[in-house]
């Protein structure tokens, strides 16, 4: 894939401007799902994909292939993303305690009887889990669950090293444990 | 933090490929004589497993089409406006020439009002005899005719 984008990369910098469109076809689903993440609303996602792509389109010049297209498209929606957020002052809706509540009211107490696992399996728990992180957390476990990124693709999107990539992703990692571990006992 | 405290946060790096094989024994180790430990990495395995198994939201169809007519719309613009520069600067050098043009003509048709030829010097020099020259006063008394008032 790497070699494919700095071929379209190349045609595009060499005045095909429509090689560019191979690049958006390749990357818009994973650079989509990213923003869906973080912003967890599909027009705004899609409207920072659009950004994205027009602002790396126009910097595409700047790109020096240090790190892969996808880190580097990555991380132009994810500073998108952190300024609409920024701007919006937006919270999660609820607070998880809310949250597990109202999930009590809406499972049956059959439901509320089964495994955790198969809780997972019959409900977007798990979608909504990833949506009480904090933002930061919720940020590297889509990268590194969802998109699967290496390490090294994490800390050249997030601008750290790879240190505090492992530090970061225990942590939120943990946290996520510990919101399945709090639904499982509120379940059970 | 104690060796449980430290073994609890690494535990959830267990299964990524980039650990190293010593940091992997160090929690396998843990995790045998750690049962709080190894249900927090069940755990954690199994909420995983579904994050990964998640299906990734599909953006709208089309999405490709929209970006590259923004960016065609967008480098539309850019060069129109190029355009539109260098049409300003066109009418500022046209303007410019004009101008100079105009200045060229008025002095040229000044000096056909008031040509300064050579027979005009001798002219005015043949009408100041040498005379006259002594009667021109000096004195600086006599220049300012105010002063007598």
């Amino acid at each position: 894939m790497a070699s494919e984008d700095l071929e379209n990369i190349t045609s595009v910098l060499s005045g095909d401007a429509e090689a560019y469109a191979a690049l958006v076809n390749r990357h818009s689903k994973k650079i989509f799902g990213l923003c869906y993440f973080l912003l967890n609303n599909k027009t705004e996602a899609e409207e920072v994909v659009q950004e994205t792509f027009i602002k790396a389109y126009f910097s595409l010049a700047s790109y020096r292939g240090d790190s892969s297209f996808r880190s580097w498209l990555s991380r132009i929606a994810s500073h998108a993303c952190y300024d609409l957020l920024r701007s919006a002052k937006k919270h999660p809706q609820t607070s998880w305690d809310d949250f597990i509540a109202s999930k009590q009211n809406e499972l049956g107490v059959s439901e509320e009887k089964l495994p955790f696992t198969k809780q997972l399996e019959n409900t977007d728990l798990v979608r909504e889990i990833l949506n009480h992180l904090s933002l930061e957390h919720r940020h590297i476990l889509t990268l590194r669950e969802l998109q699967d990124f290496s390490y090294e693709e994490i800390a050249k999107t997030l601008e750290c090293s790879i240190d505090a990539v492992k530090a970061r992703l225990q942590r939120a990692r943990h946290e996520l444990e510990l919101l399945a571990r709090d639904f499982k006992k509120e379940s059970l | 933090m104690n060796k449980h405290e430290t073994m609890m946060e690494k535990i959830f790096l267990f299964d990524d490929p980039e650990l190293s094989e010593a940091e992997r024994r160090d929690i396998a180790d843990h995790v045998k004589d750690c049962s709080a430990c190894d249900q927090a990495l069940q755990r954690f395995r199994s909420v995983s497993l579904y994050l990964k198994k998640m299906e990734e939201p599909e953006p709208r169809p089309f999405l490709t089409t929209t970006i590259m007519a923004s960016i065609r719309e967008k480098e539309f613009r850019k060069s129109l406006s190029l355009f539109q520069r260098m049409k300003r600067l066109q009418r500022f050098a046209y303007g410019s020439a004009l101008t100079l043009f105009l200045i060229s003509l008025a002095a040229l048709m000044s000096q056909q009002d008031n040509p300064i030829s050579t027979d005009n010097l001798l002219v005015a020099q043949s009408q100041t005899s040498p005379d006259d020259t002594d009667d021109i006063v000096l004195d600086d008394e006599l220049a300012f005719p105010w002063e007598e008032l």
